[in-house]
């Protein structure tokens, strides 16, 4: 099967002089649900930027289904989707106009966005709050706009940093259901967070990083066995990287 | 507490600093201060003419009275709080008391230096009456002081107040009857009982107030913000300032001209661009305050040609205002992950400014027609429109934005 999003040997950061991703290599496949684990200052979120085409590589390249961006920068924004840490929102547009402008970038058409709004704002208990604008909005409110806006364009990969804070259980429900039927319909999601424990039950691999290097990635189950105790948990395995326990990675 | 001294000390200077910041960029404004000598020189003029005529009927102290009293009851506290306080300086709102002291000594001061100014300017009003003497108007000015000193104090408490609204009526009324009593010379007995019936409500009904209610630091910030806000919107005319960035008014009213024409990609950053026009850092405003005074300058002028030079000028004023649109930060995670090219971005920036400034422009022919009633005005209006329009938008910013 082919990959959605291919990462070959990034090193990147934000100025030439200065690597903050050491040599990462990755691969994300049709539903699969990609766990992006780490430290602060590990390197997430510069690992992001590079997918989004947002920073440019020091070397190494990155494909979304085939297609570099420098390519095809409009066919490659395309098919990505993303999520960000801290939710960011035109402060002049209501909740309907941001969903709007959202689906005619990406394509969609009238009454299948029609559709899908109800349906979304339904399951974030938004659908009395379309036509508010941000600054009335509570943080999760906020974060329930962009989660918004990404799952109703129809990408093939998913970008999500941190996505639960600041969301309220109903809001982190709804997101993972929506999560998993995207990974049902063949998306690729690769999901950035510190709550190691819904990570651990709902991705089906992981990448760990450290000191911007990938330092073990793989299903839960093949990681625990290299690190030699089945019994531990994502927890313990985190924790022991970041103490810098790291001899039975090698 | 000396810390909160010192606290209070290095905001007030930091509040001087950055106002004699703005008001040197304003001085340095050669056309604002031009437009103040002859407003002033203006103004006096027709002050005295308006004298001149006043009859002897005239209710002065009637109108004294209100001004005066709008000034006394006005009463603004600069408490310099702001908005991270109500986390970092609530627990020590017990050790406050000297703070806010200097906050109300502080404003008192201000607002009496105000008072003089006020004083000063309706001096020849009052003083035109044979009755009225200097001694008399230095004794009420005098007397306002005091005015303002009880007015302060009972703003404070007020602060403690469920509901000021109230507290403010009495203390208006009080302090209008007072003034009445003053200016138009009533017995000295009826003004002695008004500052007896002063002390008496201060005492039984301000004073209490403290006692039963907690310090609404909400209000407080609100009423800190909105002093700062004076400075900064009216520097904002003269200078972009970065606090009132990003200000944004819903204006629902306009929405009839925000509609999504058609649902795809060449349309998201035309609605994106014309909603940030309608709605944001008052473009709008700007927008409508050039065209207006662009219509009436035109309108009154003789001449054809200064009618065309007023509105190309302000056809190009405007250009140059509304640029702002376009460099104005989004949102990185919404508009700069659209997967829309540069080239559609730029167009539809351009497209924006265009419509924008043909309306203005055949607007200003229109009113400018009306008082130049010749053919060949209208056309020439027309084209230079045109040309403005096209030329700034398609031509000017195009090559601009494209090749950034």
């Amino acid at each position: 099967m082919n990959s959605i999003l291919e990462v070959n040997h990034l090193v990147g950061g934000y100025s030439r002089q200065n690597d903050v991703l050491h040599d990462i290599s990755f691969e994300i496949k049709p539903g699969e649900l990609v766990g992006l684990v780490g430290l602060n200052g590990a390197g997430k979120s510069t690992t992001i930027k590079h997918i989004l085409g947002l920073l440019q590589p020091h070397s190494g390249d990155i494909n979304l289904n085939g297609v570099g961006i420098k390519e095809n920068m409009e066919h490659y924004r395309r098919q990505i989707a993303y999520v960000p840490e801290t939710p960011e929102l035109y402060e002049h547009l209501t909740l309907k106009e941001h969903l709007s402008l959202s689906a005619m970038a990406y394509g969609i058409d009238k009454s299948d966005f029609e559709r899908r709004v109800e349906d979304l704002a339904v399951r974030f208990r938004m659908e009395k709050r379309l036509n508010w604008f941000p600054g009335q909005f509570s943080k999760g409110m906020k974060q329930k706009v962009m989660i918004m806006c990404a799952f109703l364009v129809n990408p093939s990969l998913y970008v999500v940093d941190e996505p639960f804070v600041g969301l309220d259980p109903i809001g982190i429900q709804s997101f993972l259901d929506l999560m998993i039927e995207m990974k049902e319909k063949g998306c690729g999601i690769l999901m950035s967070t510190h709550i190691l424990s819904t990570a651990e039950q709902y991705c089906d691999r992981f990448i760990i990083l450290h000191d911007g290097k990938c330092v073990v990635q793989g299903k839960l189950e093949e990681i625990k066995e290299k690190y030699g105790k089945r019994h531990a948990t994502l927890h313990d395995i985190y924790v022991a990287i970041a103490k810098g326990d790291t001899a039975w990675i090698h | 507490m000396d810390s909160l001294i010192s606290l209070w000390q290095r905001r007030v200077r930091d509040y001087w600093t950055m106002a004699s910041r703005y008001w040197g960029i304003i001085g340095k404004n050669s056309g604002l201060m031009f437009t103040l000598y002859v407003l002033i020189i203006l103004g006096s003029v027709y002050y005295k003419k308006t004298l001149d005529q006043l009859p002897e009927t005239f209710p002065v102290s009637f109108i004294l009275t209100v001004i005066f009293g709008f000034f006394v009851i006005r009463t603004p506290i600069r408490t310099f709080v702001q908005q991270a306080d109500v986390v970092f300086l609530l627990p020590l709102e017990s050790q406050m008391g000297r703070y806010f002291y200097k906050s109300c000594r502080y404003s008192f001061m201000l607002q009496c230096a105000t008072l003089i100014v006020v004083f000063v300017l309706f001096s020849p009003l009052y003083l035109k009456y044979p009755m009225h003497s200097v001694a008399s108007y230095l004794l009420t000015l005098i007397l306002a002081f005091f005015v303002k000193a009880w007015n302060m104090d009972c703003k404070w408490y007020e602060q403690y107040s469920e509901n000021p609204l109230v507290l403010r009526v009495i203390r208006s009324c009080l302090t209008l009857l007072f003034f009445y009593a003053v200016l138009s010379k009533q017995s000295i007995v009826l003004v002695i009982s008004y500052v007896i019936v002063m002390g008496l409500v201060s005492y039984f009904l301000f004073h209490r107030q403290k006692a039963g209610g907690v310090l609404h630091w909400d209000r407080l910030i609100a009423m800190e913000n909105h002093q700062m806000m004076l400075l900064l919107r009216f520097a904002n005319l003269f200078v972009d300032v970065p606090q009132l960035k990003g200000r944004v008014k819903s204006r629902p009213w306009l929405n009839i001209f925000l509609k999504f024409r058609k649902f795809d990609k060449v349309h998201v950053f035309r609605y994106l661009y014309f909603s940030i026009f309608l709605r944001a850092e008052d473009y709008l405003g700007i927008y409508l305050r050039l065209t207006l005074v662009g219509a009436i300058l035109s309108f009154y002028t003789d001449h054809d040609v200064f009618a065309l030079f007023i509105i190309l000028s302000v056809l190009y004023l405007t250009g140059l205002q509304l640029f702002g649109i376009f460099t104005r930060p989004v949102p990185q995670a919404l508009a700069g992950m659209y997967p829309i090219t540069k080239t559609v971005k730029v167009k539809s920036y351009c497209s924006i400014i265009l419509i924008c400034l043909i309306v203005q422009g055949l607007f200003l022919s229109i009113i400018t027609t009306i008082s130049h009633l010749r053919i060949s005005f209208v056309l020439l209006s027309i084209l230079i429109t045109m040309v403005v329009s096209v030329g700034l938008s398609y031509g000017y910013y195009y090559k601009k934005l494209i090749n950034d």
